[in-house]
């Protein structure tokens, strides 16, 4: 039983070691071949990855925003907090810490199965070896626009969803709870909001879309044998984005505590 | 241009061919699947069961990436599933290569839109900009066959290109391609099952491959040179 048990700790361990190594790999692979983006076939791709990840979801992300932006206004202002406090807040919450992960995990349960899928798709239809014996470089022509338009995406997306969650929390807050002191915290957000802050969160967003890109390409675009395993894909690039984006999550937030 | 020396696949037995700039060949394989498996051996994206594959005086078995685009870039090859880029529609995929590689989009559709019609495919904005998986096998075939010629090659590889078009479009399609090739004056290899494609295409070497074990494949004179 207890030799069973190890057995599977043990061929698993070596199982995610082996995509994480691989998805490591096509990431360095995929950042050396960056210079495609200036092939236009290839810039085609990346302007709709962009649209596909950053831009036809907006309306849904500024609802999931509104919502949580509402959340924490109304918790922060029920708990007795002042409007400078809930400007704290908002920024400590919404701006370094909800938004950009709330983002990331919008995108790695939209577009990361899209992709995995689509490009275990095509490599299951023999397009992908079409493409090398065209002299197209598969890598630069499906994984680089991939990598940097979702990666844009998401950063677009955080952006987004950071400023309709404090915009449209403060306002809904101030609606509902019939206070309009509430935006006198706009004022507070702008003076708690420090340079090093939104490095911090561009950074982060960087590393979240680039592993999210990254491990969604690497189950689509490694080698599938039968339709089977493109629903698998797309489980497996959901569940090592949402890893990698909390691990990385973890790694930034004890890094900012030093 | 293309040398296979003793390429076989499983279920078939050994080929050995040789193709100059300008010359046809045809290889009649027993099967649809025997013509995909050598396609893609002499491609060197299969492994072959024996021999080797040369195109345009490289190894495919030993091509580096760099090699291998720079020698693919020189080639068109056609499948017989049409092997279109499933997102995007027939009129980008018919371009995509010549525009990878540096030619304008533009003259890359006005091109590839007389070549259609040349196949008799249609030219209309609701057929080109159809997805592929909404067209027939046939439709994506002849668009991968435009795609091809697109990237002016120097050899060109088709599977079965004449396999189940309809009424009217083998002659068409067999014209076009004798023409253009004559026009151009690639290597020209088709993999077929039928043998009477051969003589349709104007083959200038004909290798009928008979089923594994059964002994060396039999060059056959070509069906153009028994014309008077």
């Amino acid at each position: 039983m207890g030799g069973t048990f190890l057995t599977r700790l043990g061929r698993r361990s070596v199982h995610g070691a082996t995509h994480t190594a691989g998805t490591g790999l096509l990431l360095t692979r995929a950042t050396a071949r960056l210079g495609a983006l200036r092939i236009a076939p290839v810039r085609a791709v990346l302007w709709r990855q962009i649209y596909f990840s950053g831009v036809q979801v907006v309306g849904t992300v500024a609802v999931l925003a509104a919502v949580t932006g509402l959340i924490i206004v109304v918790q922060t202002t029920v708990a007795g907090a002042g409007s400078h406090w809930l400007g704290r807040i908002l920024v400590w919450t919404v701006v370094t810490e909800v938004g950009p992960l709330l983002a990331a995990i919008v995108v790695v349960a939209r577009s990361g199965p899209a992709v995995a899928t689509e490009l275990a798709s095509m490599r299951l239809r023999g397009e992908i070896d079409a493409l090398w014996v065209m002299g197209i470089d598969p890598l630069a022509y499906l994984v680089v626009p991939r990598l940097v338009g979702l990666t844009v995406g998401l950063l677009a997306l955080t952006v987004w969803f950071q400023g309709v969650a404090v915009a449209g929390g403060l306002a809904l807050g101030a609606l509902t709870m019939g206070d309009p002191s509430l935006l006198t915290a706009f004022s507070a957000i702008a003076a708690e909001l420090r340079l090093g802050d939104i490095g911090q969160v561009f950074a982060k967003t960087l590393l979240f879309g680039g592993a999210v890109a990254a491990s969604a390409c690497y189950h689509g675009y490694r080698d599938h044998t039968s339709p089977t395993e493109i629903p698998q894909a797309g489980i497996a690039a959901v569940m090592q984005g949402l890893l990698a984006i909390f691990l990385i999550d973890g790694v930034v937030a004890l890094g900012v505590l030093r | 241009m293309i040398d296979l020396a003793g390429l076989a696949v499983e279920g078939t037995a050994a080929v050995t061919l040789h193709l100059a700039p300008g010359e046809v060949g045809a290889l009649v394989m027993p099967s649809q699947s025997s013509c995909d498996a050598m396609v893609n051996a002499l491609l060197g994206l299969a492994p072959a069961a024996s021999g080797s594959s040369r195109l345009l005086g490289h190894d495919v078995a030993t091509l580096t990436p760099w090699e291998a685009q720079r020698t693919f870039r020189q080639m068109g090859v056609v499948w017989r599933e049409g092997g279109l880029v499933s997102n995007l529609s027939l009129r980008l995929n018919a371009v995509l290569p010549a525009t990878y590689h540096g030619r304008a989009r533009r003259p890359a559709e006005e091109e590839a839109l007389r070549l259609f019609r040349a196949i008799g495919l249609s030219t209309d904005t609701a057929f080109l900009d159809q997805l592929p998986a909404n067209v027939s096998q046939w439709q994506r075939r002849l668009v991968g066959l435009v795609r091809a010629w697109l990237m002016e090659p120097q050899v060109l590889v088709c599977d079965d290109l004449l396999e189940d078009l309809p009424g009217g479009h083998t002659t068409r399609v067999a014209n076009a391609a004798v023409n253009h090739q004559q026009e151009i004056g690639y290597a020209s290899l088709h993999v077929v099952t039928e043998q009477t494609a051969t003589a349709i295409l104007s083959a200038d070497r004909v290798v009928e491959v008979p089923r594994g074990g059964s002994g060396p494949p039999v060059e056959c004179q070509s069906p153009k040179a028994e014309k008077p």
